[in-house]
C-alpha cells in the first residue's frame, strides 16, 4: 500500500480501461457536438466568417479614449473597446486599492466610530451586488446631478447630468509623448543607480516608490502650471445647450464609481485579514523598540502582512477586470458591451464574437495574474526588504 | 456611587471616542462630517418622503417610497399572472423547508436523502410547476417569470446543483485520474478566468448551436445550467483548499485502519475539508446570490430587470434611485443574514473539532 495520497491504480488494468472510456466519450461528445454544429450551420446557412472584423463599423462610440468614427472597421471597435476596458479597471483597480487600504486601517482604528465607518463601509458594500451598485450610481447621477441649465461650473471642472468636463488641452500631443518619455527616463535612471555600495555589507538603495509618486506629482503641477500660463489649457464652457470641455460621460463614472468602491470592500476585509493575521508579539518587540505606531506599520507589520494579502488582492484585481463587462448595464462602451453587444447586433457574428471576447478576457486575467505574480516575487525589495 | 446599568453602557460606548486628545478631535470631526452628509439623506428619505398615494403625490425633494408599494406585486414576481402566483410560493415554500430540514434533520442519512431530492429532483419540479402543462395547470411560459421570487429560487436551486458538482470536480482534480482530472481542470480554469455575463450571453447566444435541435433548447434551462456550471467551478477550487489543507497523517492513519479509497474519502477526508472549506463555500454562495442579478443582462426579467422596466415608465422614470435602493437593501439583508448564519455555524464546527 502506498503512503502517498496518489491512488494505487497506476499499473492496474482497471485503471487503463476507465482511461479508455473515457477517451472514447470525449471523442464521441467533440464528435456529437461538431455534427451538431455542422448540422445547426447548414440549417440557418451560416459559416464561421471572419471578414465582419474588417467591415466598416457604422457606428460611433461616446467615450473613448483612442479615436474612432463609423467609418473604422469593426477590428477597431475592438482595440477601442479593449482600451476602454483596460483604462476602467486599471483607474478602479486604483481607487479600490487606496480606499481598501485606508479603510482596513479605519477599520482597526481605535477610534469606535472611525473603526465603525470602516466595518459599516465593508459590510454594506459587500452585501450589495455590484449590478445593483452602478445602476444606483448611474441613476443617482442622471436623476439628481444639476441639469445643464444649472451646471455647477468654475474654470478647473463643470459637473451636471451629463457628465463631469474637464479643461481640454489645445497642444500638439507629441510635446505630452516627449515629457512622458522624459519621465520614464528619470524613472529609468534612478533605477540603474538605485544601489549605492557602502560597504563591501551594506548597500544602500533609494526608495523607488517614493521617487516616482514625488516625480509624478513634480510633473503633473509642472505641466498643468505650463499649460495654463502658456494658455494652452481651455476651460470649460456652458454654452447655450452644451458644455464645451473634455467630457466624462456618466456612464465611467458610475462604472468607475461602483466597481471601485465593490472591491474596495474586498480589499479591506483581505488587507484587515493579512494585518490581523501578524501575530501582536511582533507589534510589542517594535514598541519595546520604541519605534513611533507609523514606524512599526511600515518597517514590522506591512512587510509581513504583505505576503498575507497580495495573493487575494491579485483575484480581486482579476474580478474587478472581469466584472468591468457590466459596463453593459449602463452603456459604457467597455469591449464587452460594445463588442459583444453592438457589433454583434450589427453583424450576428455570435460564435466568432462570444471567441474573441472570451480569449480577450482570458488575456487580460493572465496579464494581471503576471504582474501581480512579479510583484509577489519582488516584494521584499519593494516593502524595503533586506536586498538580496 | 453605583451608576445605573444603562449610564454604566453609555460611557463604556462613549468613552474611547473621546479617550485621549486625538482622538477627541477625531470625534468632533466625524460628528461634523456626518451631521452635514447624514442630516440631508435623512431629510430625503425620511421626512420629505412620500409613502402612500401614488406618483403624483412625489416630488424629487423627497423619496418617494410609493414606488416600491405600487410595484411590489411585479418586483417580487414579475410578469407571473396574478391567479397563479400560489405555484410559485409554493415552490419557495418547498425550497426552503428542504433546505431547514437538509440542515437541521438529527440524522444525517435523512438530511442526505432531502437534499438529494432538493438537487436532483428540485430543479425538474420547480420547471413544470412555474411553466405548467402538467395536471391541468395552464402554461406560463418562462418570459413571465421574474421577480426577487425567481432570484431566490434560481440561486438556491443553481447553487445546490454546484455544490455537489463542485464537490466531484474537486474530488476527481483531486486524485489525479488522468484524463478525467485533466478534463476537470481545463474546465476549472476556463470558467474561472470568464466574465458571467460573457458566459451568460454564451448560454443564449452561442450555445444552441450545440444542440441537435437548436430550436427546442430553452432559453432559461441553459442558464440555469451555465450558472451552475460557472458556480461549481468556483466551488471546486473552495473545497479543493479544504482538501489540501488536511494533514497526509489523517489518509495514512484511514490507510492503516484497512478503510478503502472510497470510505477514507467519505467517512475521514470529506468531513474534514468540507469543515475547513465552510467559510469560502459560504462567501461563494453570497457572492453567486449577488451574481443571480446578472441575469437582467440576458433580458430575463429578475428583480432587476423588473426594476428597469417598471422605471422605465413616465411616471415612475424620475424614482429609479429608490428601487435600487431597496433591492440594494432586500440583497444585503439576505446576504448580511447568510454570513451571520454561515459565522454562527463555523463557530459550531470550530466548538466541536
Amino acid at each position: 500500500m502506498k503512503s502517498t495520497g496518489q491512488p494505487d491504480m497506476g499499473k492496474s488494468t482497471a485503471y487503463i480501461y476507465i482511461q479508455l472510456i473515457g477517451c472514447v466519450m470525449l471523442a464521441a461528445g467533440v464528435a456529437m457536438m461538431i455534427y451538431n454544429i455542422n448540422v445547426n450551420f447548414n440549417q440557418h446557412n451560416i459559416s464561421l466568417d471572419w471578414a465582419f472584423l474588417m467591415q466598416k463599423s457604422g457606428f460611433g462610440i461616446s467615450q473613448k479614449w483612442l479615436s474612432h468614427n463609423s467609418y473604422q472597421s469593426n477590428l477597431n471597435v475592438l482595440i477601442v473597446g479593449v482600451a476602454n476596458t483596460v483604462i476602467v479597471s486599471m483607474f478602479a483597480i486604483v481607487l479600490s486599492t487606496v480606499l481598501g487600504v485606508l479603510v482596513a486601517l479605519c477599520s482597526r482604528h481605535s477610534n469606535p466610530l472611525i473603526r465603525g465607518t470602516g466595518r459599516v463601509y465593508i459590510h454594506i458594500f459587500r452585501n450589495v451586488p455590484l449590478l445593483v451598485q452602478i445602476l444606483f450610481w448611474y441613476n443617482l447621477w442622471v436623476l439628481k446631478a444639476p441639469v445643464v441649465k444649472n451646471t455647477w461650473i468654475n474654470s478647473i471642472i463643470a459637473v451636471n447630468n451629463r457628465g463631469v468636463y474637464l479643461p481640454e488641452i489645445d497642444t500638439a500631443q507629441d510635446v505630452m509623448m516627449w515629457l512622458l518619455i522624459s519621465w520614464f527616463a528619470v524613472i529609468a535612471l534612478l533605477r540603474l543607480f538605485q544601489y549605492k555600495k557602502v560597504s563591501s555589507y551594506h548597500v544602500k538603495r533609494y526608495p523607488i516608490i517614493p521617487i516616482i509618486s514625488v516625480t509624478i506629482c513634480v510633473y503633473a503641477l509642472g505641466i498643468s502650471v505650463w499649460l495654463w500660463s502658456s494658455g494652452q489649457l481651455i476651460s470649460p464652457s456652458l454654452g447655450r445647450f452644451n458644455v464645451s470641455g473634455y467630457h466624462i460621460y456618466p456612464e465611467f463614472i458610475a462604472l468607475l464609481l461602483g466597481l471601485g468602491l465593490y472591491t474596495a470592500a474586498y480589499n479591506a476585509e483581505s488587507i484587515r485579514g493579512a494585518i490581523q493575521g501578524v501575530s501582536l508579539g511582533q507589534q510589542e518587540a517594535a514598541e519595546v523598540l520604541s519605534m513611533s505606531p507609523w514606524q512599526s506599520f511600515r518597517h514590522v507589520i506591512l512587510p509581513q502582512s504583505i505576503p498575507g494579502f497580495l495573493p487575494p488582492l491579485t483575484s480581486h484585481y482579476v474580478n474587478c477586470t472581469k466584472n468591468s463587462s457590466l459596463g453593459l448595464a449602463v452603456g459604457y462602451p467597455e469591449v464587452f458591451a460594445i463588442f459583444a453587444g453592438t457589433v454583434l447586433n450589427q453583424t450576428g457574428r455570435a460564435f466568432e464574437i462570444i471567441a474573441i471576447i472570451m480569449a480577450v478576457y482570458t488575456v487580460l486575467s493572465l496579464l494581471i495574474i503576471v504582474i501581480m505574480n512579479w510583484l509577489n516575487s519582488k516584494q521584499a525589495r519593494w516593502t524595503g526588504g533586506q536586498v538580496r | 456611587m453605583k451608576m445605573p446599568k444603562i449610564i454604566r453602557k453609555l460611557y463604556q460606548v462613549i468613552n474611547p471616542c473621546f479617550n485621549t486628545r486625538i482622538n477627541a478631535l477625531i470625534s468632533c470631526v466625524w460628528l461634523l462630517m456626518a451631521a452635514f452628509l447624514l442630516v440631508p439623506i435623512i431629510k430625503w428619505a425620511m421626512v420629505e418622503s412620500v409613502w402612500s398615494g401614488n406618483s403624483a403625490n412625489c416630488s424629487p425633494n423627497g423619496a418617494c417610497w410609493v414606488y416600491v408599494r405600487e410595484n411590489i406585486r411585479h418586483l417580487l414576481y414579475g410578469l407571473y399572472p396574478a391567479d397563479q402566483v400560489w405555484r410559485v410560493n409554493v415552490l419557495c415554500f418547498m425550497v426552503v423547508i428542504q433546505l431547514l430540514l437538509s440542515w437541521l434533520l438529527p440524522s444525517v442519512k435523512l438530511r442526505i436523502a432531502v437534499a438529494a431530492v432538493l438537487v436532483i429532483g428540485m430543479p425538474v419540479i420547480s420547471y413544470y410547476t412555474a411553466y405548467g402543462g402538467v395536471v391541468g395547470l395552464p402554461i406560463v411560459p418562462s418570459q413571465y417569470w421574474g421577480g426577487l421570487l425567481f432570484n431566490l429560487l434560481f440561486s438556491a436551486l443553481s447553487i445546490s446543483n454546484a455544490f455537489v458538482i463542485g464537490l466531484l470536480c474537486a474530488l476527481i482534480r483531486e486524485k489525479h485520474w488522468g484524463l478525467y482530472s485533466g478534463i476537470v481542470k481545463i474546465y476549472i480554469n476556463i470558467i474561472r478566468g470568464l466574465p458571467l455575463v460573457s458566459l451568460l450571453f454564451f448560454a443564449t447566444l452561442v450555445l444552441p448551436y450545440f444542440f441537435f435541435n437548436a430550436q427546442a433548447s430553452v432559453k432559461i434551462i441553459r442558464l440555469f445550467w451555465m450558472f451552475t456550471f460557472f458556480g461549481a467551478a468556483y466551488m471546486a477550487e473552495a473545497i479543493r483548499g479544504g482538501l489540501q489543507s488536511i494533514a497526509p497523517g489523517q489518509k495514512e492513519a484511514a490507510q492503516v485502519l484497512g478503510l478503502s479509497e472510497y470510505q477514507m474519502t467519505l467517512t475521514v477526508i470529506l468531513p474534514q475539508a468540507l469543515d475547513i472549506a465552510l467559510p469560502s463555500i459560504m462567501n461563494l454562495v453570497i457572492a453567486l446570490l449577488k451574481d443571480s442579478t446578472l441575469l437582467s443582462t440576458v433580458a430575463v426579467l429578475d428583480i432587476v430587470g423588473m426594476m428597469q422596466a417598471t422605471s422605465a415608465r413616465v411616471e415612475w422614470m424620475p424614482y429609479a434611485v429608490e428601487g435600487y435602493l431597496m433591492i440594494g437593501f432586500v440583497f444585503w439583508l439576505l446576504c448580511y443574514g447568510l454570513s451571520r448564519i454561515s459565522d454562527r455555524v463555523e463557530r459550531q464546527v470550530k466548538v466541536f473539532r
